[in-house]
């Protein structure tokens, strides 16, 4: 099976009576990725189906109304019953449905506001139940304001300031900052002595015209209305409610209808009408083909034609990564950088292996490794997250690290008698010993240099395929840069072991040669094209090469120091957990578990997560950067969306 | 004064740990209402219950800053009652504070011939203050005034100042008289007679240089009054800026060369430590740096005196603070506006 599935574009022709039908199965077929016609024919003459209105907007735009105002949930389902009601009969019957709704939910509405005006009053009335007179008597006084409301303490004591002003105030009650009164005034003083309680900080309560009588009688009457009104409220609730669950079933399968109508007719866009008939294109994988022209058998105007899927260069086929089970969950890594080109490299495998072990060796640790499976375990079964899938993966390589480091849980040595059982002479590698730690930055940095010509063999497979003959052969990441880097290393190695292969023809065959090769990379790859070189100046392209150079020659040390990180992290890990082994032996028995637990999920929590990124980095920048090209685009095949405006 | 307080210094750095930090202002500034602030204001612990019962859609922006203002007497109370302090000398400080300050306001407002004094009066202070805060505020006349003392000393100290050729109060003699009678009331206390007061003395001392330092900055700067004039007003007590070092600063031409000269002056060499610039805000600069003294004063100190005294400035500046906050967003500023305001 390609690591690219392999596509087919299809075109498909025929009488614009069908093409609602061919919408449809494209839809059901669930493998078709459609394409704007218009992209490859260019302009196109006659009627554009596009400028059709949609006969299902409307039915669907209730449905949906109905959704949000009475929070009903569809769910796609087998809509065969419905489905040969016309259209307008299924407008008719949700317009009806919405407005008797409506109709209840505005007479709900009016009652909340009456019973909101009463609780409001209630309230208030609450204060005033020390004034024994009736409202109404007091508001029809013909030559005295009255006004109720609250005044803050610190103004009350203001008053007797205002002794000479003619008014009388009185409170009934008394909250923690406010006194709950009212305060008469003639008519003619009104205007002066409310702008004093005004800045006093009066605030003034309207009575409602509905209160009648004194204050314990009027509350009395608004209790009853309020008991009614919540029965009311209570009644028109169960009205909707049974509405609702009457039509329940019948609206899911409207909704699933008109849905996938609405969005089989939106598709309309893609396709180009032309007297009379239809075209539409777009891809489908290969390995679908038969499938896909088994769905047809029945729409004998409609024709289709199959071509291989780079055969029109406009339209680019849309990508779709095939992994195995294991590499699978690391295409999140993937996408989030980019999808390759059709005729790129999926390196999701290369991912995952990669993340995998590097993981595994910068936070090795038996019991935490098996603790981050658990959760990726939990997260990836019971809430469906992606991330979880990759957790189990990475969990495992730490648990096997952490096996050979001979680390549980930062106990070094709990695991001493089963490496006695097994007896195996390099068993355990001890990360923690600092006799280890040069061993560990070496290795790093092999495992870099391994890493590193690995991308830069891949990036030279992809450009020869690519016909990239620049990239995939004079670049820093093409043949003369392996060649130069390979030989660096050796040489370095040979050095070390005190066998120097160091020699005039090496230097200049392996090392001089290709980084002449990258100097003179442009002009070279055009004399393999058989093109003729062109720079502005030759001093311009000299000073330009010898600066990129430079840069390329940087990188090679820049990025295999990179790869230090992973032993240093390997490190790190190993002192972080003897610090909280430390930390345990400091404290008394019955806090020790305590320091452990919390140790351990302070380390899991920080570090790996920290790992975690270095690695995404050491995969982004220092493996993708090198072969990597992220052009390519999702294959997305139409479907209709349920889970749309909710 | 000999008994050790130790609850009241714990219970001090209690309410100290619940001050505004810089975030909390930030939050503050920026709010766009009144009702917001108050919202957020409710949230902080040390808030919540002074804004209890308040409803924040409809509550006053004045009667916000009142209940902030008044918590600094709650606070005052609350702490000073706390061990029954109230009863031992020195602690009626801030009692003494608010009598000064309303008498000062009192002839603010009939030189003025205005009648507004009630809207801001702190009545809930009136049974603890020597006259009838009410009758303060229906004053009109001098004579009114002198009838209200009547039978505090407050009376024959503005008694003895002679009335301006324009029959006014004359404000600043008046102000002087009164300030000096609370310091020398305040330096008087027994408490200073003890070997610990030293520190609390130093702090004092060095709140009266600043104070004349931004007396005399006002009148130099903004009515170019002559070295004479501005030293027949300043407080006859002296901390750091002793031997004519005050002087120096404010025979200063204009405002530009006082605030060269006070740069150079010892708290010009203090504010430099605590990366305070002076600059033609120095009245803003000034209240920072007796901050920082006072949140030293506190830190440092064993006393409950020295304690009681630097964490009520404190408290004062943080409601000050509010207030300001409050007052810039009703004016509309933004919050890059507003925060250069605080004293912090």
């Amino acid at each position: 099976m390609p690591s690219i599935e392999r596509m087919t574009l299809v075109n498909i022709a025929g009488m614009s009576r069908d093409i609602d039908a061919t919408l449809r199965i494209l839809g059901e077929s669930g493998c078709f990725h459609i394409e704007s016609a218009s992209k490859i024919s260019g302009k196109t003459r006659g009627f554009d189906a596009s400028k059709e209105l949609n006969p299902y907007l409307a039915p669907l735009k209730i449905l949906q109304e109905i959704q949000s105002r009475y929070d009903v949930s569809y769910t796609p389902t087998d809509y065969s019953i419905v489905e040969g009601q016309r259209v307008e009969k299924i407008t008719a019957f949700v317009k009806d449905l919405i407005e008797k709704l409506d109709s209840i939910s505005e007479e709900k509405k009016n009652t909340l506001e009456h019973l909101s005006l009463r609780e409001q009053a209630i309230s208030q009335l609450d204060h005033l139940t020390g004034l024994n007179i009736d409202f109404q008597r007091l508001f029809h006084c013909e030559h005295v304001k009255v006004r109720f409301g609250r005044i803050p303490i610190d103004s009350y004591h203001k008053l007797p300031y205002y002794n000479d002003k003619l008014f009388y105030f009185t409170y009934f009650s008394e909250e923690k900052e406010y006194l709950w009164g009212v305060y008469f005034v003639p008519n003619n003083f009104a205007e002066e002595v409310d702008e004093i309680f005004n800045s006093l900080y009066f605030e003034r309560m309207r009575v409602p015209d509905f209160v009648q009588g004194t204050a314990v009688d009027a509350r009395d009457v608004i209790r009853d209305e309020i008991v009614k009104d919540k029965e009311k409220i209570t009644d028109l609730n169960n009205q909707i409610n049974e509405i609702l669950r009457n039509e329940r079933e019948r609206l899911n399968m409207l909704y699933s209808r008109i849905k996938t109508q609405h969005d089989h007719f939106v598709l309309r866009d893609k396709a180009i009408v032309v007297n009379n008939k239809f075209y539409i294109v777009g891809f489908i994988p290969q390995k679908e083909e038969q499938r896909f022209q088994d769905h047809f058998k029945e729409l004998t105007s409609v024709s289709i034609v199959m071509q291989p899927a780079d055969e029109n260069g406009k339209l680019p086929p849309p990508i779709k990564l095939n992994n195995n089970k294991f590499s699978e969950p690391f295409a999140m890594f993937v996408e989030m950088y980019g999808l390759p080109s059709y005729n790129g490299f999926n390196p999701t495998n290369l991912v995952a292996i990669t993340y995998t072990l590097l993981f595994g060796m910068m936070f090795g640790d038996l019991g935490q490794g098996i603790v981050v499976f658990l959760i990726g375990l939990y997260l990836a079964n019971k809430k469906k997250m992606a991330m979880g899938r990759i957790f189990e993966r990475i969990g495992i390589s730490s648990a096997i690290f952490g096996f050979i480091y001979g680390s549980v849980f930062g106990f070094e040595h709990l695991l001493d008698p089963v490496f006695k059982i097994l007896n195996i002479p390099f068993l355990p590698f001890r990360s923690g010993d600092m006799n280890n730690a040069m061993n560990i930055l070496i290795a790093a940095i092999g495992i870099g240099v391994f890493i590193m010509l690995m991308s830069i063999m891949i990036n030279i497979i992809t450009g020869i395929k690519s016909k990239d003959f620049e990239g995939a052969l004079f670049a820093n990441n093409g043949l003369a840069g392996f060649i130069f880097y390979g030989a660096i290393i050796a040489g370095l190695v040979s050095v070390l072991l005190g066998h120097s292969i160091f020699s005039v023809p090496y230097v200049i065959g392996l090392i001089v040669v290709p980084v002449l090769m990258m100097f003179f990379r442009e002009p070279l790859a055009d004399l393999v094209k058989g093109k003729k070189f062109k720079a502005e100046s030759f001093a311009e392209f000299a000073v330009t090469s010898f600066f990129e150079v430079f840069e390329f020659l940087l990188g090679y040390a820049s990025n295999t120091l990179s790869f230090v990180r992973i032993g240093g992290f390997v490190l790190s890990h190993a002192v972080m957990m003897s610090v909280v082994m430390m930390l345990m032996e400091s404290v008394n028995g019955g806090a020790k578990p305590v320091v452990v637990i919390i140790g351990n999920l302070f380390v899991m929590g920080m570090e790996g997560l920290i790992v975690g990124i270095q690695v995404l980095r050491l995969e982004f920048y220092e493996i993708f950067s090198r072969f990597y090209k992220a052009d390519g685009r999702a294959f997305e095949p139409v479907t209709v969306d349920f889970a749309e405006k909710k | 004064m000999n008994i050790n307080h130790n609850g009241t210094i714990t219970k001090i750095r209690a309410l100290y740990g619940k001050r505004l930090r810089p975030e909390h202002y930030n939050e503050v500034a920026s709010q766009r209402r009144v009702s917001d602030i108050t919202e957020f204001l409710r949230t902080l612990p040390s808030y919540a219950y002074k804004l209890e019962g308040l409803d924040s859609n409809t509550i006053h922006r004045g009667m916000l800053e009142d209940i902030l203002r008044r918590s600094v007497f709650e606070v005052y109370f609350k702490i000073i009652g706390f061990e029954h302090l109230e009863k031992e000398p020195f602690y009626n400080y801030k009692i003494l504070q608010a009598e000064i300050r309303e008498i000062l306001t009192s002839i603010q407002h009939i030189n003025a011939k205005s009648n507004q004094h009630i809207e801001k009066l702190p009545v809930y202070l009136d049974r603890f203050v020597s006259f009838s805060l009410l009758e303060l505020a229906k004053a009109r006349t001098r004579d009114d005034l002198l009838e209200v003392l009547n039978k505090t000393p407050y009376r024959a100290l503005i008694e003895n100042i002679p009335l301006r050729k324009s029959g006014r109060i004359d404000f600043n003699p008046t102000e002087k008289a009164l300030r000096n009678y609370y310091y020398n009331t305040l330096l008087g206390s027994p408490y200073f007679k003890q070997k610990e007061s030293s520190a609390l003395k130093s702090l004092i001392t060095t709140d009266i240089d600043l104070i004349n330092v931004i007396n005399a900055y006002r009148l130099v700067g903004y009515f170019g009054e002559s070295a004479s004039d501005v030293e027949n007003i300043l407080l006859p007590f002296t901390g750091k800026l002793r031997g004519g070092a005050l002087r120096e600063i404010y025979s200063a031409g204009d405002r530009h060369e006082f605030v060269d000269r006070f740069r150079n002056s010892y708290y010009g060499r203090v504010m430099e430590n605590y990366g305070i610039v002076p600059s033609q805000t120095l009245e803003l600069e000034t209240q920072r740096l007796r901050y920082q003294y006072a949140k030293h004063a506190l830190q440092a100190s064993v006393s409950p005196v020295m304690s009681v005294y630097s964490y009520m400035f404190l408290y004062e500046t943080e409601v000050n603070n509010l207030v300001t906050a409050i007052e810039a967003i009703r004016y509309g500023l933004s919050e890059n506006e507003i925060l250069p305001l605080l004293v912090l």
